[in-house]
């Protein structure tokens, strides 16, 4: 009988942990009695900026300085780049307002104020303001007035048909500012209208500044779609399943209404895995009724074995899937574009357009490639399939 | 509200809060502020932290002073005149802002 191996290391189960609203102290004390490499542990947390979080969860339970020195200054460095971006933010409302451009504040900054209890609870790499699209190009020139510059050797062609301007920095490329004209890459399959972003946003006070803020449902289907369509969910896992379990635990979603935009905008898929995701590494609060009206049509036994594939993949690791021809097939068979109504379009498509030299798919083509080197990645494929049937995936316990 | 600086003039009688220039975190026991006037960082310890707390809503200073007194068992006149200090210290530093009370 062959016996279970975890997908993920003990270093990225103890982070896993952290996506919890709270995760229980029994939890993080079993988590601490793995052997943590604590090295491993910490380019682990810059990776996903998730330092200060930790910290905050190994404090609650006593446990501050079991991560050194080390761990403290990462998470000190968090906070204060947090209470940086936070600034910058506020000048950059101040100086839109002025000039009478409306501004949305999307992802990580939007959430920080509605689904969390400050700014610096949501870490985040860069700031991303939605504006309308006639004041897109004046409120990116408006910004390099403003300190904000762009990176060197920056092609601006590139941008043409995407979601946002070429980014802005400040203090060399410490902190990154994005304008969006739209939620999503020209590219992108769903059937979701910017426009119904403004026409249901919210408005937060935060120090005497009216911010203006996604809807949660909204919120909750962009953190789905950016992390399972944009991301193929092999990147910004962490922020997604903690983004997600700060949402729903505000309560403040019309399961239904959100199940019904997620089917009619052709995003069923993309919320199923997230939110499934979310619910086991994460508890996020989902409802059962709520994955089975989202769920594609496979037995539970697929969808397990998906679920590993996904959970192997939430953070860098050997245990990821060695190939990536076969890490798009496996997305492909869980997201269905096909039944999902999506057409043609795939995420990596994106990626493609933005890469200057060709993305890894074009690259892994079997046009010219050895023919050893084509059987030792099927190998590998193979390899990895066979130990998904014997991963075991950890499970959040309040 | 007065202007921060020379802040001589605060009493056990005077109402604190914290001022909209800056922004805070909490961080294990600790707190990190960032003035936006002057973009210097600071850190409080865990009494400093807990005054801060105090102060995010305006508050009395003798309402500061009794409570930090009673959480850590201390001197009531001890006590007043480091939350004094303290909080002189912070509206000098545009962290605060200070107004008379009645």
């Amino acid at each position: 009988m062959l016996g279970s191996s975890p997908a993920l290391s003990p270093e990225a189960e103890l982070v896993l942990l952290t996506t919890a609203v709270r995760p229980s102290d029994a939890s993080l004390r079993e988590a601490l009695r793995s052997e943590i490499d604590w090295n491993e542990l910490n380019a682990l947390i810059r990776y996903e900026r998730a330092a200060s979080v930790l910290l905050r969860q190994l404090d609650r339970i006593g446990s501050g300085n079991q991560g050194g020195q080390e761990l403290r200054q990462l998470a000190t460095m968090s906070v204060m780049q947090m209470l940086r971006l936070e600034q910058l933010l506020h000048q950059t409302i101040d100086i839109f307002t002025q000039h009478g451009i409306q501004t949305l504040l999307l992802k990580g900054a939007g959430l920080a104020y509605t689904a969390y209890p400050s700014f610096a609870d949501r870490p985040m790499g860069d700031i991303d303001l939605l504006v309308r699209p006639g004041d897109a190009r004046r409120a990116w020139s408006l910004l390099q007035k403003h300190g904000w510059s762009l990176a060197e050797g920056v092609e601006a062609e590139r941008f043409t048909g995407h979601h946002h301007l070429p980014p802005l920095f400040q203090e060399g490329r410490t902190f990154r500012l994005e304008i969006h004209d739209a939620l999503l890459p020209e590219e992108h399959p769903f059937q979701f209208a910017t426009e119904s972003l403004w026409t249901r946003s919210l408005k937060v006070a935060v120090k005497g500044r009216q911010l203006t803020v996604p809807d949660p449902m909204h919120q909750l289907w962009h953190v789905c779609v950016h992390f399972a369509w944009s991301h193929g969910m092999t990147w910004g896992s962490w922020r997604t399943l903690r983004d997600c379990a700060a949402l729903i635990e505000r309560g403040r979603l019309d399961w239904a209404e959100f199940v019904r935009l997620a089917k009619e905008s052709r995003a069923a898929t993309c919320c199923f895995w997230t939110l499934r995701l979310a619910r086991r590494f994460a508890g996020a609060p989902v409802p059962d009724h709520v994955l089975k009206s989202l769920r594609p049509p496979y037995s539970e036994y697929i969808v397990q074995r998906l679920e590993r594939h996904f959970a192997s993949s939430l953070f860098p690791s050997e245990k990821r899937c060695p190939s990536v021809r076969l890490t798009q097939r496996l997305w492909a068979m869980a997201i269905l574009p096909g039944w999902s109504g999506h057409g043609a379009a795939r995420h990596w498509h994106v990626t493609e357009r933005w890469s200057a030299t060709p993305a890894p798919a074009a690259s892994e083509s079997s046009k010219g490639r050895p023919l050893m080197d084509t059987v030792r990645k099927m190998i590998a494929g193979g390899a990895y399939l066979f130990r998904l049937g014997r991963v075991s995936l950890p499970v959040y316990s309040a | 509200m007065s202007s921060p600086g020379d802040n001589g003039y605060l009493s056990t009688s005077s109402i604190v809060a914290a001022s909209k220039d800056q922004v805070s975190s909490d961080l294990a026991g600790e707190t990190i502020l960032l003035s936006m006037q002057t973009a210097m960082y600071y850190g409080l310890d865990e009494v400093a932290s807990r005054i801060w707390e105090l102060v995010r809503a305006p508050i009395r200073v003798s309402e500061i002073r009794d409570a930090i007194a009673r959480e850590y068992d201390v001197d009531l006149e001890r006590c007043e005149a480091d939350v004094v200090k303290f909080l002189r210290e912070l509206a000098a530093k545009g962290l605060i802002e200070v107004s008379a009370g009645t």
